[in-house]
């Protein structure tokens, strides 16, 4: 009798144990990473009675979480390859507004500079087409700023949040490990092997949460404890141990940040293990669109700046000098010195700088310059795929290195290089930060060639002067201001020879030339004279017909020299004469577009992933109100049934008793 | 399959927000009337529009620096119209300068008129355009073309300097002539050789404009044709070259006869004196101001003698001769504006069509096909409300309703 009271109680106790894990199963209907518990039962270990096993009730076999470890494995590195595309596509969304944005873009501000360079060769006397050249040139170095400022920004917000990032890794690291160690504790206290189920949801909550952040490996250790390591493979947990991940300022280039684990007293660099999540998605999103989109744009100042200052040195101004520069000078001292930063780790003090030689050849690629002292060699390596470059020995100080094909001139300016030491070299990076307005009048813009061509009114033959080409102010020719040094005469020795000759002092320069009547003669080179300009003669000459070549003082209203500068809008001068300036941005522009789109299709791809695994884990772990429902009648009536139990066994008990008073 | 309570709310959810964001992504793109909004939008498309929005915009520079051209060429054409017109009238009075029955006093009088000619064609050489600069100094645009110097004549102060302007990718035209070229430029005489008369003739002989017959033959030169009496009261004449040497001795002169050598071909009318000489000397550069000067020179010289007669008249022949030369260049540059003028015409319709179909292509690239962006909008509209009105019903399913 005593019997079955106690299976009375143990299906009281059973049915209440099952009720309250239904209870708490919907209690935590809205708790993040809770996995809903189920309670199984085993029937108690009988009494053999009279040749025969009675049962002696039920006993709690175990309460669980439903779980399926694979499915959670899914889930996690989908996670991680969503976060990762997500924190992707919304920096590069940024960059995307604004590139081809009609207010912010540089498409528009660059056709409007040719174009007012164009209404300058129109009226090139007039101050109203050169102020609105002047207006112009403000605007487009304005645009440059405005666009290298946003990403720039964008670049010191990466900083800002990568060192976010490693921060709430650092923590979640330090709450698995402080988690790890309750678990163990847990475990260990129960001999009957019941598991702490809400430690270890807690425990796989925060793996997921880190997998938002980086990507994780988890390893389960004997003892319960689980091991983390993010990346590819880098410890962050190690049983109740966790280290830290920081951000700092990369040696090798202080501007951008890089991670390093702490283990111990050991700083070990992890930027480019680290893949997946948020981290990956920052750095990702750093490596391929925003350093390129940086660099792509400062080859566009280049090859805007190196250009229209080339030819603006070939003009002349209003005032009658010969054209300065236009732009600032891009390889100014300060613009060679920045584009080389030296590793803060460096131990030898040599410094090193870059010149640009040509800007056709350059490429929006890094470099990284290191120097061994055993082979005393310096070797030039390609950042984005660690190719090497150049290799060459030592040139000492002061020495300089022509890198063939990259269009980039290395210089060695002072001091001692050390076995080791390492140069960043940044062609095309700080491009738009030194590019300003050098000229401050109105009349400094050279529209004008500095020489003209003259036929002499004497002239008796149909010969003319088709054309004239200044291609070097540098030359001797116009080392004195106001004039040529010397101006030259051709004299036509008979129909087909001529000579050149000093127009000052008659002095012959050249002579016996041939002429060949009825096409273009290139008469000075065709003379052997190299004196920074060409003059074209094409018709039938007379003998004794002249031709002089002078300064052109005077001829404000020549526009040569502003057709040639507009030119260069339709002119392939970077990319190795594969881009006009404008298709060069426009490169930036598609890159940054189809980086976006692709980033955009592929977070469509791992939303809708990640939407099925968290379906399916959802399916087997997640709380259905309904089915809990279900259980709490089915627990409910198993409860009043075994209270029915004990009042039967009441009942029996007050007959017994009444049965021997 | 078991379906978690959470999941089922989520999925709910999701598709109503998925369903929201297609709708004002269908929206924005309606209000702004544009399919593609940003490069990521479509990559391949984006690069079209720039492309084709700075063709545009360069298309409408060349445009507008056509019509610059335009404008200043159409200036160039009325001042060379006018120019020419003078220039007709001066050549009328160099041929009533002619007429046999005029005396001194009617020549003054023309002569009074060509004087008034000249200084409204150097006026017109002298012009300025709308925004202040000389036209015809070529670049030097600050300095007056052509003034008077102390001997008289006219001297050029500009260069020869051309302004050119682009009017499309690969053409360029010139939107100005120099002074050089239109006033100067030009050769005296028939453009080959220039005959004259020596100015202490006693006899009436007057050379004529002559021409080159044979290229091939022509050997420029400095010829002088010397009237030699050949006995017998015959008149006759030697033709030496300064450089040549002698060409004819001695043939017979008959006037109005045809002299022929070394290519050219020419013939002396009137009566020339034995001793009397004239010379041929090749063509140089003489402005038209000169010429016209020329003609004024020779109406004001005081005739008195049959032989200064035939001075004045030899004058005025040369001075016409090169007149027509002057108004035959002036009339081929005045040509060369007006097919200029054509060009720039030709080119701006070609502009303006290309600009058009520019415009159409970027149309179908970048905008919006409207009706098929409304009926998506419709769509979209119509799932939202689906997906909000089945949440609605269905939220209200759960066994605790029913546990009462």
């Amino acid at each position: 009798m005593g019997n079955f009271l106690n299976i009375g109680i143990s299906g009281l106790l059973s049915a209440q144990s099952a009720i309250a894990t239904t209870s708490n199963n919907i209690a935590n209907i809205n708790t993040e990473g809770y996995n809903r518990q189920i309670i199984s039962f085993d029937a108690n270990t009988p009494n053999f009675f009279g040749g025969s096993y009675i049962g002696t009730g039920v006993v709690i076999n175990n309460v669980e979480r439903v779980i399926d470890s694979l499915s959670l494995l899914d889930l996690r590195s989908n996670i991680t390859n969503f976060n990762s595309l997500e924190t992707f596509v919304s920096q590069a969304d940024r960059v995307d507004r604004i590139v081809a944005d009609p207010t912010t873009g540089l498409s528009p501000a660059i056709q409007g500079f040719f174009d007012s360079i164009q209404a300058v060769a129109n009226t090139p006397g007039s101050t109203a087409a050169r102020q609105s050249l002047f207006s112009q040139t403000d605007l487009v170095i304005e645009r440059f700023k405005i666009l290298d400022n946003q990403l720039n920004t964008q670049r010191i917000s990466i900083n800002n949040e990568l060192q976010a990032v490693a921060g709430q890794v650092t923590t979640l690291g330090q709450a698995i490990a402080d988690i790890n160690r309750d678990i163990v504790a847990a475990l260990g206290a129960s001999a009957s092997g019941g598991q702490p189920n809400d430690l270890l949801d807690k425990r796989d909550q925060l793996v997921n949460e880190l997998s938002k952040l980086v990507k994780v490996s988890v390893i389960e250790q004997r003892d319960g404890s689980n091991s983390i390591f993010i990346g590819n493979g880098q410890t962050l947990v190690i049983g109740l141990q966790a280290n830290e991940l920081r951000a700092e300022a990369d040696p090798a280039d202080p501007l951008n940040s890089r991670l390093v684990i702490i283990q111990g007293n050991q700083t070990i660099p992890v930027t480019n293990q680290l893949v997946g999540g948020k981290l990956g998605g920052l750095i990702d999103y750093r490596n391929e669109m925003l350093k390129p989109a940086i660099n792509r744009l400062g080859l566009v100042a280049l090859g805007l700046s190196s250009n229209i200052n080339a030819q603006h040195q070939l003009g002349m101004e209003l005032n009658g000098q010969v054209g300065g520069l236009f732009f600032s000078d891009i390889n100014s001292a300060t613009s060679e010195a920045n584009r080389v930063k030296e590793n803060v780790a460096n131990a030898g003090t040599a410094q090193v700088t870059l010149t640009i030689s040509d800007v056709d050849q350059v490429s929006v690629d890094d470099y990284r310059l290191e120097y061994s002292a055993g082979t005393t060699t310096f070797t030039l390596i390609n950042t984005k795929d660690n190719s090497v470059v150049d290799s060459f020995l030592n040139p000492g100080v002061p020495g300089s290195r022509i890198v063939a094909g990259e269009g980039i001139t290395i210089n060695f300016t002072a001091g001692v290089v050390a076995d080791g030491d390492s140069f960043l070299v940044t062609p095309t990076r700080e491009a738009v930060g030194g590019l300003n307005k050098a000229i401050t009048d109105l009349t400094q813009i050279a529209a004008a060639s500095p020489m003209r061509g003259v036929a002499d009114i004497a002239n008796t033959g149909s010969a003319e002067i088709t054309g004239t080409q200044v291609t070097d102010t540098t030359n001797a020719s116009f080392s004195v201001s106001g004039s040529l040094n010397p101006p030259v005469r051709i004299v036509f020795t008979g129909p087909t020879t001529y000579s050149v000759l000093n127009d000052t002092t008659s002095a012959v320069l050249a002579a016996g030339i041939t002429f060949t009547a009825n096409q273009e003669n290139n008469m000075l080179s065709q003379a052997g004279l190299s004196l920074g300009y060409e003059i074209q003669i094409g018709g039938a000459a007379v003998i004794g017909d002249t031709f002089r070549s002078e300064y052109n003082t005077g001829g404000i209203g020549d526009n040569s020299n502003a057709l040639a500068m507009a030119d260069i809008q339709s002119q392939k001068v970077i990319n190795n004469g594969n881009s006009t300036i404008q298709e060069s941005y426009g490169l930036l522009v598609s890159e940054v577009g189809t980086r976006t789109n692709e980033g955009q299709i592929s977070l469509g791809a791992a939303q809708s992933l990640l939407r099925q695994t968290e379906a399916r884990v959802q399916s087997i772990s997640g709380v259905n109100l309904d089915e809990e429902a279900a259980k709490l009648i089915k627990f409910q009536q198993s409860y009043q049934a075994s209270a029915q139990i004990i009042s039967t066994a009441t009942i029996i008990f007050d007959t017994l008793i009444a049965a021997v008073r | 399959m078991r379906i978690s309570t959470n999941q089922f709310y989520q999925s709910g959810l999701n598709s109503i927000l998925d369903q929201q964001s297609g709708l004002n992504r269908t929206q924005q793109q309606i209000a702004t009337g544009q399919r593609v909004q940003k490069p990521s939008d479509d990559p391949i498309a984006t690069i079209s529009i720039i492309n084709l929005e700075q063709e545009i915009s360069l298309t409408n520079r060349y445009i507008a620096n056509g019509d610059i051209g335009t404008s200043n060429l159409g200036v160039e054409e009325t001042v060379l119209q006018s120019f020419t017109d003078i220039l007709q009238r001066v050549r009328e009075l160099i041929l009533s300068g002619g007429n046999a029955t005029y005396g001194d006093n009617e020549r003054n009088s023309l002569a009074v008129e060509m004087d008034e000619l000249l200084s409204q064609m150097v006026g017109l050489a002298n012009q300025k355009s709308s925004a202040g600069d000389y036209m015809f100094s070529g670049n030097k645009i600050n300095v007056e073309p052509f003034t008077k110097t102390a001997a008289g004549s006219y001297q050029y102060n500009g260069d020869q300097g051309v302004r050119n302007i682009q009017i499309s990718t690969s053409t360029r035209i010139a939107m100005n002539d120099s002074g050089y070229e239109i006033f100067q430029n030009m050769l005296n005489g028939n453009g080959d050789f220039v005959g004259a008369q020596n100015l202490s003739n006693t006899g009436t002989g007057v050379i004529n404009e002559g021409s080159v017959v044979d290229n091939s033959a022509y050997i420029p030169d400095t010829y002088t044709i010397d009237l030699v009496d050949l006995g017998g009261g015959v008149l006759g004449y030697d033709v030496t070259g300064a450089t040549s040497g002698a060409v004819i001795t001695s043939a017979t002169f008959v006037e109005g006869g045809d002299i022929a050598f070394n290519g050219v071909s020419f013939n002396i009318s009137g009566a020339p004196a034995i001793g009397d000489s004239f010379s041929l000397t090749p063509s140089s550069r003489q402005d038209i101001f000169t010429t016209v000067q020329n003609a004024l020179a020779a109406l004001t010289t005081s005739v008195s003698t049959p032989a200064q007669n035939a001075q004045m008249n030899n004058a005025l022949q040369r001075a016409l001769i090169d007149l027509d030369q002057g108004m035959e260049h002036i009339g081929t540059i005045h040509a060369e504006v007006g097919t200029r003028l054509n060009v720039l015409d030709s080119q701006k319709l070609i502009n303006i069509d290309f600009i058009i179909n520019s415009r159409i292509t970027l149309s179908s690239v970048r905008d919006l096909d409207m009706a098929e962006a409304i009926t998506d909008l419709n769509l979209r509209k119509i799932g939202l409300e689906a997906a909000q009105a089945s949440f609605v019903r269905i939220q209200n399913l759960s066994l605790f309703n029913f546990l009462r």
